[in-house]
């Protein structure tokens, strides 16, 4: 019975993995299609979002199954709850991701912000966060996890410059009031993307240790 | 594949009917085993009932035997030797026994001494009944100068009877479940409170049992008294010329010359007449009937511990 | 949920420092140690059951031994009342304090000190006599002076069976059901007001409503009783204990809160037994 439920285990962590990867994929195009400015793609990347929708679901049903037939405890119970977590902060980043494409499709006709040097680099650096949390997840790797952690802060750095930005083009003249909340929405969805990506690594570190680090400097 | 499902039915052959009827003729053998050992009582009783029921009366338990008045000879003082006899051997083995059950199986540790005791406890069960005899002659009647007494009968009886009760209390101790004296230990009990309050009266049924068997032994044997030297003939009751108070009489009884059933009834079948053959016969109807009645006692005594159990 | 005094930025420190689970969900911080075990071996002839193990026992808390079959907790629970004992060549070395008595000095009596640490089996064992006698016997053989009728009324209440038992106290207790004979056997161990209950897989032979009953009993006797349970079902030593201790083949691999012990157990041994990965 042992052998069974750790096989469905592993089976059910891959498909979290799986699903990780697709996530990862949905950003890396939304990101694309924002900065190419490639409405075709964008659209594209928007009619991905109900597979992860569904796969959430499957995830989820699996994982109450599981905590139900088989009363898991120490490192089995640890990664379900942690498959449950980064289940939900997947399913977040897709919408967030999504939500990214969407201003994608408009600001496609004001390229000012294609040459905005810090959203370009916003989007980096969240494209790579979630890439590490992703490979921390898949690896279990405590060590990445809790470096993931501590490197949120240029995330909130560049965002802060993208507002002030903002800010500082509309008190210059106004050029496009939509653009700019569009810009403003790209900017604010990819940072939590990061939080997100974030919670992933934290959830790692549950994995991990049993030690539940989040609000925790 | 596919052939694998009736060549593995082949390999087995489970040729019912000479299962079944082996099954039968066993029940068959047990079955007609049972009824011979019923018919051979039914027949001993039978015979026996037939030769003596002509004097199979009261007058025959409460007369004298008489060698020249065969006719209206009795088992009285016989009855009441045999009687006596077990009622002393009881009242001295049965603690005896049960107290030394108790000790091996409760006190004494799983040392090479105990085990050395047991073992001999359980060979002197084997040991003949008359070399008994020979050791009460010795110890009791000689030694000890208590003459051919019920006394020095009853404590003969008694070394005979210990090693049955012994093995049987020890056994009936034994299958007392472990768990009871681990609930009374847990409970701050000693060994003496467990063993008085629980593992006695749940090992008492078992006890009862192997007291009965050897006492209904110690009935019916003849050759360990003959060699006592009870008598053959009493021509008065133990005791009968002893006056003053109770203990006196006790006293007497206890030490006066005594006869048994199995002897009085060895003597008659010694006499050549037919009317003495009678008297044997309605002398062994009574042995069977005290037997039968101390065996229903043991069966009342455990009924009624079983039911008290209950309340 | 926020440990407050952790070491700022090491993260790396802050997951191996503090165990201790969030002031929210623990139990009261460990109170006094009612029975401290102190490197404790218990040999059968050549065999070490136990091997050099120390534990302390907190007042009022559920403590369980787990591990697999032969790894010593029954060994190690029947030390505490010396219920060993009566095993020949049951040698022991080491201390059990109970109360600040070391139990197998010479002037510990065992008798006494059995009527201070009451024990419940595996299998429900009452004595073949009825039920009122079955709570009094202990209390009359130790010669409780008080008003006996209360006594069995108050432990039959303590062990939840007064209302089913109550018009039948003359009765056999083994009339009783599995279940009704086990808590009848807790409230014969509760008539001698002892200070620590042991219970050696008090629900193996018990049906699961049997056995939710005697574990919702355990957690209410906590207020009252000290509790040192063994068990071979993990579920229950989660469910009842607010301790657990790990034990392998005689020696105690880790003894944890009991939560934290089955979200994240320290040692791999603890972690492979209890997710059921042995061997």
């Amino acid at each position: 019975m042992t052998l069974h439920f750790v096989n469905l285990l592993d089976d059910l962590r891959r498909r979290s993995l799986r699903m990780a990867a697709l996530v990862e994929d949905i950003l890396n195009e939304a990101c694309e299609a924002l900065l190419s400015g490639d409405p075709a793609l964008a659209r594209r990347v928007i009619l991905r979002d109900e597979g992860v929708d569904a796969e959430e679901v499957e995830v989820e049903k699996e994982v109450i199954r599981l905590l139900a037939l088989y009363q898991p405890v120490g490192i089995d119970l640890r990664l379900l709850c942690a498959i449950l977590k980064v289940n939900n902060d997947l399913e977040r980043i897709a919408d967030c991701a999504i939500n990214v494409a969407e201003r994608a499709k408009h600001l496609v006709e004001h390229p000012v912000h294609r040459t905005n040097t810090e959203l370009r680099e916003l989007c980096n650096v969240v494209q790579q966060i979630l890439r590490r949390s992703v490979q921390a997840y898949g690896g279990e790797d405590l060590e990445s996890a809790q470096a993931i952690r501590s490197g949120d802060t240029i995330v909130d750095d560049l965002y802060a410059r993208i507002v002030q930005n903002i800010a500082s083009e509309g008190a210059t003249g106004p050029k496009s009031t939509a653009a700019m909340l569009d810009a403003l929405s790209v900017a604010k969805n990819l940072e939590r993307i990061a939080d997100h990506a974030t919670n992933i690594a934290e959830d790692v570190i549950f994995l991990a240790t049993g030690q539940i680090v989040r609000h925790q400097q | 594949m596919t052939s694998a499902a009736p060549s593995i039915s082949m390999l087995y052959q489970p040729r019912l009917a000479r299962r079944k009827a082996c099954n039968v003729v066993f029940y068959v053998t047990g079955a007609a085993v049972c009824a011979m050992t019923v018919a051979l009582l039914a027949t001993l009783i039978g015979v026996v009932l037939k030769d003596g029921w002509t004097f199979l009366t009261v007058r025959f338990v409460t007369s004298f035997p008489s060698r020249i008045e065969p006719e209206l000879a009795g088992v009285k003082p016989a009855l009441f030797g045999s009687l006596c006899v077990v009622l002393m051997t009881g009242v001295i083995s049965v603690p005896l026994g049960v107290g030394a059950a108790v000790y091996l199986s409760e006190y004494a540790g799983d040392s090479r001494l105990n085990r050395f005791i047991q073992l001999n406890i359980a060979n002197l069960a084997g040991v003949p009944s008359i070399v008994y005899g020979l050791l009460g002659l010795a110890v009791f009647v000689r030694w000890l100068h208590l003459g051919s007494s019920i006394l020095a009968g009853s404590l003969t009886m008694s070394l005979l009877v210990l090693p049955v009760i012994i093995i049987s209390a020890r056994e009936a101790i034994a299958a007392v479940p472990q768990s009871l004296r681990q609930a009374a230990y847990a409970l701050g009990a000693t060994r003496w409170q467990t063993v008085r309050a629980h593992v006695l009266p749940s090992a008492l049924p078992g006890i009862l049992t192997g007291v009965i068997l050897s006492l209904s032994r110690a009935v019916g044997e003849a050759a360990p008294l003959l060699i006592v030297g009870a008598a053959a003939f009493m021509l008065s009751m133990p005791g009968s010329q002893a006056g003053g108070g109770a203990w006196n009489k006790l006293v007497a009884i206890g030490t006066d010359n005594f006869a048994v059933l199995p002897i009085q009834i060895f003597n008659w079948c010694k006499e050549p007449d037919v009317v003495f053959q009678q008297l044997a016969a309605a002398g062994i109807v009574v042995l069977l009937a005290a037997l039968l009645a101390m065996n229903s006692v043991a069966v009342g005594i455990r009924l009624w511990h079983q039911r008290k159990r209950t309340w | 949920m926020v440990i407050m005094d952790q070491p700022q930025g090491s993260l790396a420190g802050a997951a191996k420092a503090e165990m201790r689970p969030s002031p929210v969900s623990a139990p009261e911080p460990a109170g006094e140690t009612i029975v401290r075990i102190e490197n404790l071996t218990i040999r059968y002839g050549d065999f070490s059951a136990v091997k050099n193990v120390s534990l302390d026992v907190y007042r009022n808390q559920a403590t369980a031994l787990i591990g697999p079959s032969g790894c010593g907790k029954s060994t190690l629970l029947r030390a505490i009342n010396r219920m060993n004992d009566f095993v020949p060549n049951c040698q022991v070395d080491g201390r059990i304090v109970v109360r600040g008595r070391s139990i197998y000095d010479p002037g510990c009596d065992p008798v006494d000190l059995r009527r201070h640490i009451g024990m419940v089996f595996q299998k429900p064992n009452p004595f073949p006599k009825s039920i009122y006698r079955n709570v009094s016997w202990g209390a009359k053989i130790n010669g409780y002076r008080g008003d006996m009728d209360a006594l069995v009324e108050q432990c039959l209440r303590r062990a939840g069976l007064w209302e089913e038992v109550k018009d039948k106290l003359k009765q056999v207790a083994l009339n009783l059901s599995g279940g009704q004979q086990q808590r009848l056997c807790i409230a014969r161990a509760l008539a001698l007001q002892p200070d620590v209950l042991l219970m050696d897989e008090p629900c193996s032979a018990l049906d699961p409503i049997a056995t939710a009953r005697i574990e919702d009993l355990i957690d209410q006797l906590k207020t009252d009783y000290t509790v040192v349970l063994v068990t071979h079902n993990m579920q229950q030593a989660a469910r009842v204990s607010d301790r657990t201790a790990f034990l392998y083949m005689g020696e105690l691999i880790e003894v944890e809160d009991t939560h934290v012990l089955f979200t994240h157990p320290r040692h791999p041994r603890t972690q492979a037994y209890i997710t059921g990965r042995f061997g």
